[in-house]
């Protein structure tokens, strides 16, 4: 086409501009400033981490490891030691290259040991390490800059840090292709409603939702991220509680609870009722934990009249109000359940617990850690049976009761695009460098 | 007819050794010979043939185990097929008395399949591979692909193309969206990316010389470093464009496209198209069509469809050719055909098509 033709076309924009109304393009467009607005309980640092430091390998949409900052591997018959051959011309956000000596720095260390042997970097690990371990974001790679700065080869770089906001900016040499957008700017702890009121106004692109503001949000005309379930709500006796000790009265409130009434009237069924701690699409057998209500077995296994405290973040509200609804189901069979903030002095707790996106046993592994049940050092065999027998065993006493998996929830403005990956990951991460920016309409 | 009805059980036949190893799990797990009651449930995405079949085999296995089914029996296997992020998990419980056991495995996911193929327009596929393609040049025994890290040689050998050569592009921290282009002249062709511009040779032995260049790309203008939108002065970025008659076209950043008229100046836009336009001149009707895709979000499925212009609106001439996949690129190709680039949503696959439009519709 010659040049005089777009000269024409370029007058003919100019005459369109302000009149012509701006449609989706298929092709993204680069730039803009991405806001989002979260409330608590999702740290900041979880939300943004990922997206400025990498890891050797990642999890894809399928929980397989594909190559990151690492592009080929190989370990000995034991799971102990890996070599890992390095992405070339990867820079750090300071444009420093990427080399093995920062990588061994960085990944030394938690019971593994790291080296140089030629162009590889090898990982020596105390115990059989998975392939998948070296996908967790505690194992990223950074390195320290002059200033003393966090340095990664993320597709942002932190250019603000403070306790409720951030500011990443494009990594411009970012190895996969600089993000389309410019910035992502984050806020925290704003309330649904102020999320809801950004949102309608412009001032916000992309919101963190619970299970019943779907419905709002939608009528909002925003887009509706969700990801699997990634969340555990739980109940957590605390030991050494007189009460909590009871192991009859801990089946009986675990028999006591209508999961299936909450999940349909509290969470708009956003989400799964769960009898196991690993979630089905991570597991796939917790169908055979059973989530059903037997309220005449609970009434059998309660004597006297029990009275226990149960403790919910406050800043919480769905966790407040399910914890209402327990304590409601727990009157019909004989215990009363005071529901109180004071976590001091509860009896036990309705606790949210991330789950890792890893592979089942490492998740299980973790998820028990953060329930403070026991270890589970005696699974010998990542082997399915062997594992649903450990996760079994964790829960037979009711030291922790599973209660529901949650999804994470956001809703986006219509101009926010997806190119080749969502924004949101099955697994609850963010992948904010393919997301892009279309015009408003006028 | 028969050879398709066989392809699709094919694809709905269960994966026969976790079958196996489900019912030897299962045997190992009940009394000699025992009496059993066995019920399967589906909680996967598995469908009911599939669920049946699976049903069937394990039936038939316990069987030839010497077990006997029976509704009744006190022993019973309760199977489900569920699945998890990885694959299937097929569980059975089995129960004797007070006796509980749990056996799983985890059977690999049948192959997804493709979508159905509507007519009216044509495709022919070229090549389908796991890694992105930026282009390809098919001649009558030569397939030229340019990848983003290297550009491939293949020979046809019978029905088939075989890979010749690969001939490694320079590495470069590539735009995200990463567009490439070939030129096939003779014995020589041109590749064109971000910022680099290859010159090359395809016979007798393959080669290629690149350097920087912001040289214009076969439209006629270069694409923009660093970016996704080629460039023209005193222009705002477009994604391509397309010459129909006295009319050029260009898909414009805001998802509109805009038209001009050379002799008059005369232009305006409209909607409805996606950023990749090609021009095919065919003959047909008013002998030259504009090939657009669809506009919608990359995770959606996409389609082709041919217009002509009319009235200085778009006309649809052709039927909707739909892809399993976005279509990630889309060149003329020839004077009545252009290649289209998609990537299959379920399989990640890359396919290159060539996209005819026939007369006889």
């Amino acid at each position: 086409m010659p040049r005089s033709a777009f000269h024409l076309l370029a007058a003919a924009s100019l005459l369109l501009g302000a009149t012509s109304r701006l449609e989706a393009a298929r092709r993204p467009r680069y730039g803009g400033t991405l806001r989002v607005e979260l409330r608590a309980p999702r740290a900041l640092e979880a939300a943004a981490w990922p997206m400025a430091f990498e890891t050797l390998v990642a999890l894809d949409e399928s929980g397989r490891p594909q190559p990151a900052l690492a592009i080929s591997w190989r370990r000995d018959a034991t799971g102990r030691r890996w070599q890992f051959r390095l992405r070339p011309n990867v820079k750090f956000h300071d444009g420093s290259p990427l080399a093995a000596e920062a990588v061994a720095a960085a990944l030394g260390g938690s019971g593994w040991s790291a080296r140089i042997a030629g162009e590889e970097v090898v990982i020596q690990a105390e115990a059989p390490t998975s392939l998948a371990e070296f996908a967790d974001a505690r194992r990223a790679v950074f390195a320290r800059s002059t200033d003393g700065s966090l340095q990664g080869t993320g597709p942002f770089r932190l250019a603000q840090w403070e306790s409720r906001r951030a500011m990443l900016a494009a990594h411009e040499e970012y190895w996969a292709g600089r993000p389309f957008l410019d910035a992502v700017a984050i806020e925290m702890g704003r309330t649904a409603q102020q999320q809801f009121l950004d949102l309608e106004l412009g001032k916000a692109d992309l919101i963190e939702l619970g299970p019943n503001d779907v419905r709002r949000a939608t009528q909002s005309g925003a887009r509706i991220w969700s990801s699997a379930p990634v969340t555990l709500m739980a109940l957590r006796f605390e030991r050494g509680r007189p009460l909590a000790e009871d192991a009859k009265l801990r089946e009986a409130l675990a028999l006591s609870i209508d999961r299936a009434a909450i999940l349909n009237v509290l969470l708009q069924k956003r989400g799964e009722a769960a009898g196991g701690l690993l979630p089905q699409w991570l597991s796939g057998y917790a169908v055979l934990f059973s989530t059903a209500r037997d309220a005449a077995r609970a009434r059998q296994l309660v004597t006297g009249a029990p009275v226990l405290s149960l403790a919910s973040d406050p800043s919480d509200a769905l966790a407040r109000m399910i914890a209402d609804r327990v304590a409601v189901n727990a009157r019909e069979v004989g215990i009363r359940l005071l529901t109180a903030t004071e976590a001091g002095y509860a009896d036990l707790h309705l606790v949210r617990a991330r789950i890792s996106p890893l592979a089942s046993e490492q998740a299980l592994v973790r998820l028990a850690a953060s329930l403070q049940l026991p270890d589970l050092l005696h699974l010998s065999s990542p082997a399915l049976e062997s594992l649903y027998a450990g996760e079994r065993a964790l829960l037979e006493e009711y030291r922790v009761i599973p209660l529901f998996h949650l999804p994470e929830i956001y809703g986006a403005r219509p101009r926010v695009k997806t190119w080749a990956t969502p924004g949101l990951l099955r697994t609850g991460e963010w992948r904010l460098d393919d997301l892009w920016l279309d015009s408003e309409l006028p | 007819m028969l050879r398709l009805i066989l392809v699709l059980f094919s694809l709905l036949a269960p994966p026969e050794d976790s079958v196996l190893e489900l019912a030897r799990k299962i045997a190992a797990a009940l009394g000699p010979r025992e009496a059993v009651a066995l019920t399967v449930r589906n909680a996967s995405s598995l469908a009911a043939a599939e669920v049946a079949g699976v049903r069937r085999e394990i039936e038939s296995q316990l069987r030839a185990r010497g077990f006997t089914l029976a509704s009744d029996a006190p022993a019973t296997v309760a199977v489900t097929l569920a699945e998890n992020w990885q694959g299937g998990v097929w569980i059975a419980e089995i129960r004797h008395g007070d006796k509980r056991e749990v056996v799983m495995v985890a059977p690999t996911r049948p192959r997804e399949r493709a979508a159905a193929t509507p007519m009216g327009i044509d495709r022919q596929l070229i090549l389908e591979q796991p890694d992105p393609i930026l282009d390809a040049v098919a001649l009558e025994s030569l397939l030229v692909v340019l990848e983003p890290t290297e550009v491939v040689f293949y020979e046809r050998k019978e029905a088939r193309w075989e890979r010749r050569q690969a001939i490694a592009l320079p590495q470069r921290v590539w735009p995200r969206d990463l567009r490439g282009r070939l030129a096939i002249e003779g014995d020589s062709f041109e590749a064109f990316l971000p910022g680099l511009a290859c010159k090359g040779k395809v016979q007798p032995e393959p080669a290629l010389q690149c350097e920087e260049s912001d040289a214009p790309w076969p439209i006629g203008a270069p694409l923009k470093k660093g970016s996704n939108t080629f460039e023209a002065e005193k222009l705002p970025p477009f994604y391509s464009t397309a010459r129909v008659g006295e009319y050029s076209l260009a898909a414009g950043v805001d998802g509109r496209t805009q038209w001009f008229d050379n002799a008059t100046a005369a232009t305006g836009s409209f909607g409805g198209w996606g950023s990749d336009i090609a021009a095919v001149e065919t003959g047909c009707g008013g002998g030259r069509q504009v090939l657009a895709t669809r506009p919608s979000d990359a995770n959606e499925t996409d389609a082709v469809q041919a217009y002509e212009i009319a009235g200085r609106q778009p006309v649809g001439v052709s039927p909707a050719l739909e892809f399993s996949g976005p279509v990630t690129a889309m060149w003329a190709s020839g004077p009545a055909s252009v290649v289209a680039i998609t990537r299959d949503l379920k399989t990640g696959q890359y396919a290159a098509f060539r996209i005819s439009l026939t007369c006889s519709r």
